[in-house]
């Protein structure tokens, strides 16, 4: 294995940044435990739990009593919606959901209601003139959406859902921001219902993530406790976790666009020494326009070869990347958002992402586009497609 | 009679060589089954001084269907422990998906064989066209591995001008596994590697002790490992075939009762016969396009002369008129008989025997020792040679 490893899958999760990891170890070195007590020590917890809040209300514009904190992402998709739909409301949701929001759907269904999947164009983008929206909206209903698609990188059209999501009389809308996060994101500016946000994807530690709600919203817990977070979610307050979270969401916010500026420069460079994907025998999927798509991110479909092993090929010559659309090990499905863009069905099984992170110099992201290329030349002379698939 | 025996060690054939004992390094594929024979193959390998590749091989949902307590090398748990070995030996891990190979080389024909009235091995078919086959492509292709290793009991002979390659057994006679990779071409077998040939399984459990691999204590597989619950009816049934109620006739022909599928039963089996009489019976032959079941004494399904088809050796089909002498197996570890096997081209050959073997099978594997060296092997023909009372 090349000792100089490439971790492009930043999508998936980064490594915990240092100065995150630092306040972690400190803030567990200092006892601080559960913050529900009435002695010096639970106040301290408390204090600490208290200015994590409203560092991450602060950045996303909202009140502290708006932010819950959750243990996942998937966890506050889930209490966001078993605290806004009965089995009567229609559920839209669409095509290129990543799986957590689709078992979430096929619980809706299974509990009685219905389930609308809104199109998508070939990049992947909500088809917002679909009637679809205007339906499912006017029977009061909810939409569970993912604000960007972690694994085509799309950045959706939110404004025009929105607008006409609201003006049919549409009920809540839930939103799962996590892989938008390092684009702008303003709870008070998006006009959500509920949006999801999680640590990992900004640096901060996994196990923690917070779901920001309207200030009319009622939470009707999916874990019953004592009282913890205003009632809402059963459970010891993770605290450290917390702090981590918001002290790396903190920094990923006041950092945003020189972030942005770096990853579009690392992508630039990616492409440049790329060249046409299609000379690789890659097709790109998802937003063509820059400026809809998740910075510092690509993706590419083949349909020679499957993405899992394409996945284990890069791994091998040193470039971590993944196929976004995680699911059982070694499983052979085809990946449904590719395939809701319109891709072939050899293509939807061969889906790759590369994503680089904050840390990325440039001779990286050009190391990875040889190495993508390289990779893809070699296995497509050793084997064809009769063989391999 | 036993009908398990230890392959004696007989020595190479006049122009062949035992595999070079140590060769230079080279980029290997490892298929880590998370049992504890390919653990150690991988880390001996390692230890050797090659690049190893620990790959886990997804050939089927059995995986996800079977819970931890089975002993199968195909679910979730072998998975993890397979996992758990690569960490141990610092080796890079993936899963390969070949679950459509497998349908097609395994699965399907197995299905198939036992609607035919045959009795299948599916784990040849396995190691020809998985492990040996699909995944030396992948190997190559996606890692750039120059061989295949498994933690298969064999060793290999090469000839003396080093062109071919032949199968040679285990010096663990007993575990000895060349009967289920005897599919392998001379080509496939250059490019394998079996580094668990020159020791005993003893000698591998110690090994695996003494490195503390994760599977040192994990017992042994036996069962197919699609099949996990061992029911294969239930498996026939699931892809189709509804067993129907037919006649079960002795030898001469007279219907002596009646059994409920005849998928369900293979040549030699005695159980499930629900048929009074003096001494033993066993099924004799299985005739699906009449659904009707033969029965006979034990004595009965002696056989000195089996039609093979598929006979081959690993550089190819047989020309016609070729006459090899040795030693041959109908069985995993089943006696050995002499004999000859001559050629009739094509693939069709017949098996003469000194000694009879009991209850030839069509479907069933053949292999032919010449001396410690597989030579050759193919299926046994249906039907082995008319019974006494024919189906006519």
């Amino acid at each position: 294995m090349s000792p100089a490893r490439i971790f492009a899958d930043h999508a998936a999760g980064s490594a915990v940044r240092p100065e995150v990891a630092d306040l972690l170890a400190d803030l567990y070195r200092d006892g601080i435990g559960n913050p529900n007590g009435g002695h010096a020590e639970a106040r301290r917890s408390r204090a600490v739990l208290d200015e994590a809040r409203a560092s991450l209300a602060a950045a996303l514009g909202v009140e502290s009593r708006q932010v819950t904190f959750t243990a996942s992402a998937s966890e506050g998709l889930a209490l966001a919606l078993n605290s806004e739909t009965r089995a009567k409301e229609p559920l839209l949701t669409s095509a290129t959901e990543h799986r957590g929001a689709r078992a979430l759907a096929q619980r809706h269904v299974a509990a009685g209601g219905a389930v609308h999947l809104l199109p998508v164009d070939e990049r992947g983008a909500w088809a917002t003139n679909s009637p679809l929206v205007r339906d499912v909206a006017s029977q009061g209903g909810v939409a569970l959406l993912t604000l960007a698609s972690g694994e085509l990188g799309t950045i959706q059209p939110r404004a025009d859902l929105i607008h006409i999501w609201r003006e049919a009389g549409g009920g809540a809308l839930i939103f799962d921001g996590v892989q938008a996060a390092a684009a702008e994101l303003r709870f008070d500016e998006i006009g959500a219902t509920h949006l999801v946000l999680g640590s990992a994807k900004v640096e901060g530690p996994a196990g923690i993530a917070a779901l920001v709600s309207a200030p009319d919203r009622r939470l009707h817990p999916l874990v019953p406790g004592g009282g913890q977070e205003r009632g809402r979610r059963g459970g010891t307050e993770a605290v450290p976790l917390a702090a981590a979270f918001a002290h790396a969401y903190r920094l990923m916010s006041n950092e945003r666009h020189a972030t942005q500026r770096h990853l579009a420069q690392l992508c630039e460079a990616f492409d440049a020494a790329l060249g046409n994907p299609a000379t690789h025998g890659l097709i790109a999927t998802g937003a063509s326009d820059l400026g809809a798509r998740l910075p510092g991110h690509r993706s590419y479909a083949a349909e020679w070869a499957l993405g899992d092993d394409l996945v284990a090929a890069l791994d091998h010559a040193g470039l971590a990347i993944s196929t976004g659309s995680a699911c059982i090990s070694g499983s052979r499905e085809p990946s449904e958002a590719l395939a809701a863009c319109g891709l072939s069905d050899a293509a939807s099984r061969g889906g790759i992402r590369i994503s680089f992170g904050r840390t990325h110099s440039v001779d990286e992201a050009r190391l990875a586009a040889a190495t993508l290329a390289a990779t893809c030349a070699r296995i497509r002379s050793s084997y064809t497609a009769e063989v391999s698939r | 009679m036993s009908d398990h025996a230890a392959l004696p060690q007989l020595g190479l054939p006049v122009g062949w060589l035992a595999e070079p004992v140590a060769s230079a390094p080279e980029r290997v594929l490892v298929a880590l089954s998370g049992g504890v024979d390919s653990s150690v193959a991988a880390a001996l390998l390692v230890e050797a001084g090659h690049e190893v590749v620990g790959v886990w091989m997804r050939l089927h949902d059995a995986a996800d269907r079977v819970d931890g307590g089975r002993k199968s090398c195909c679910t979730l748990d072998a998975a993890d422990d397979a996992r758990r070995v690569a960490d141990q030996l610092k080796i890079p891990f993936h899963i390969q998906n070949l679950e459509r190979e497998f349908a097609a080389a395994v699965l399907e024909p197995f299905i198939g064989s036992y609607l035919d009235g045959e009795t299948p091995s599916p784990c040849v078919g396995c190691n020809t066209a998985v492990k040996f086959g699909a995944l030396v492509g992948k190997g190559s292709a996606l890692f750039g591995c120059d061989a295949v290793a498994t933690g298969h009991y064999a060793r290999r002979a090469v000839s003396a001008d080093g062109a071919s390659w032949r199968l040679r057994t285990a010096v663990d006679s007993d575990k000895d596994q060349t009967y289920f990779l005897h599919g392998l071409s001379s080509e496939a077998i250059a490019r394998a590697r079996f580094p668990l040939g020159e020791l005993t399984k003893g000698e591998v459990r110690d090994a695996a002790r003494a490195r503390g691999l994760a599977t040192a204590e994990k017992p042994e597989s036996q069962e197919i490992c699609f099949v996990p619950d061992g029911d294969y009816r239930s498996l026939l049934r699931s892809r189709g075939w509804s067993p129907k109620a037919g006649e079960i006739v002795d030898e001469r022909g007279d219907v002596v009762g009646e059994h409920q599928g005849s998928a369900g039963f293979t040549v030699g089996q005695r159980r499930g016969l629900s048929v009074a009489a003096d001494t033993p019976r066993y099924v004799s032959a299985v005739d699906p396009r009449t659904n009707r079941i033969t029965i006979g004494r034990r004595e009965s399904l002696e056989r000195r002369e089996i039609d093979l088809t598929g006979a081959a050796t690993p550089s190819g089909e047989l020309q016609s008129d070729v006459v090899l002498e040795g030693r041959a197996r109908i069985r995993h570890r089943g006696v050995l008989a002499e004999g000859r096997l001559i050629s009739r081209g094509g693939g069709a050959a017949t098996l003469e025997l000194r000694e009879p073997l009991w209850a030839p099978s069509p479907g069933q594997t053949v292999v032919l020792y010449e001396g410690e060296t597989l030579a050759a092997g193919g299926q046994i023909a249906a039907p082995v040679t008319a019974p006494v009372a024919a189906h006519a």
